[in-house]
């Protein structure tokens, strides 16, 4: 936990600090990338919190995923049909599928903690 | 989690993300321009020169600082003649009314005596007043200070015409050869005639035109011998 809040700060830090800009035509490509990087984090986080994160998983998905949402895109773009949708579509619906599990689990956490429903283990899933 | 190495790759994997975000963020929303290296280029090069522009002006104050410092103490010496007598000079130079004398280059060209090609123009093989003047060009580009044709000095007022087989200089008509003479810095005088980029050289060796030059330490250029005519032209006020 302690790495990834470094990370953020560090990467939020620099991204203000340094002046990189890059063509407008491209700006498609890094969203789509940067939506399919952001699924592949919340999926760590809530495999984390179900613990069964593994590491492989999450870094040849974080890698695969990135580069297929940007190969879509750029494909769509070449052959005239917007297929990055189908990116924007997986990724987006499945961020919110995570976030839903995130929350259930962090809802009956605090509720174990504040004793009002004993702790039961992986019962709360969806 | 299980092992600290995992941490440190979450930590950079969202490092990444954290990243490419607010960079992406900052390009679309506070109106980045995205600029190519080309236009970094151009825009350096311009700036450059304009420092350069200012410093050839910062060294032309400086030096009419110097000027006036020399004229206060001309003043207080009571020798305000002598720096007017030598202005009077740098005038005259100027003014094209006093003969010259120098390091620097004559330039002999005439009309080719070769037999003309199947086809070839004619004019291929006379010396017009273009070559004459582009050669003109050729010598004050690279420093010429004092220019002659045929012994007539090239004012500012100075035209130089076809008429046939001659060329008229300072309304004067002259045959051939045609003789330019050039005072300046022999060095590169001569490269204005002889380097493979010059248009004597192209004449010389492309339209086989007899062009010759010779450099010589010292060159006579005669002053410019009529008042020159000055009808419209009037001082303008303040300067």
């Amino acid at each position: 936990m302690i790495f990834a809040l470094i990370g953020i700060i560090l990467g939020v830090a620099l991204g203000f600090l340094l002046p990189i800009t890059y063509p407008p035509g491209y700006s498609l490509y890094i969203s789509v990338a940067i939506l399919a990087a952001l699924d592949s984090v919340f999926g760590a986080f809530r495999a984390s919190l179900e613990e069964k994160f593994d590491i492989e998983i999450f870094v040849s998905g974080f890698f695969g995923n990135t580069i297929l949402a940007v190969a879509l895109a750029y494909i769509g773009d070449r052959l005239g049909v917007p297929l990055y949708y189908a990116a924007i579509f997986a990724f987006g619906g499945r961020l919110f599928q995570n976030l839903a599990v995130i929350r259930r689990i962090a809802i009956h956490r605090l509720r174990v903690a504040r004793g009002s429903i004993k702790a039961s283990h992986k019962k709360q899933n969806k | 989690m299980k092992n600290s190495r995992d941490k440190i790759v979450v930590g950079i994997t969202v490092f990444f993300v954290s990243f490419m975000l607010i960079i992406n963020i900052r390009n679309t929303e506070l109106d980045y321009d995205f600029i190519r290296l080309e236009t970094v280029e151009a825009f350096n090069q311009e700036i450059s020169e304009t420092k350069q522009e200012i410093e050839t002006i910062e060294d032309y104050i400086e030096q009419k600082k110097f000027q006036i410092e020399d004229y206060q103490k001309a003043l207080r010496d009571g020798t305000l003649e002598d720096v007017l007598a030598n202005e009077v000079v740098k005038q005259k130079i100027n003014s094209h009314l006093v003969s010259l004398k120098g390091p620097g280059i004559t330039v002999v060209l005439e009309d080719s005596e070769r037999e003309l090609r199947e086809g070839e123009d004619p004019n291929n093989l006379v010396i017009h007043d273009l070559d004459v003047l582009n050669i003109l060009n050729d010598l004050r580009r690279a420093g010429a200070e004092a220019l002659a044709i045929n012994g007539q000095r090239v004012t500012s007022q100075t035209q130089i015409m076809c008429q046939g087989a001659t060329i008229t200089v300072n309304d004067v008509t002259y045959g051939q050869p045609f003789i330019i003479e050039a005072i300046g810095n022999t060095d590169t005088l001569n490269a204005a005639i002889n380097a493979p980029t010059a248009y004597a050289y192209i004449l010389r060796e492309y339209y086989e035109l007899p062009v010759g030059s010779e450099i010589s330490d010292e060159i006579l250029i005669n002053a410019f011998d009529r008042e020159p005519a000055l009808n419209y032209i009037e001082i303008q006020e303040g300067d």
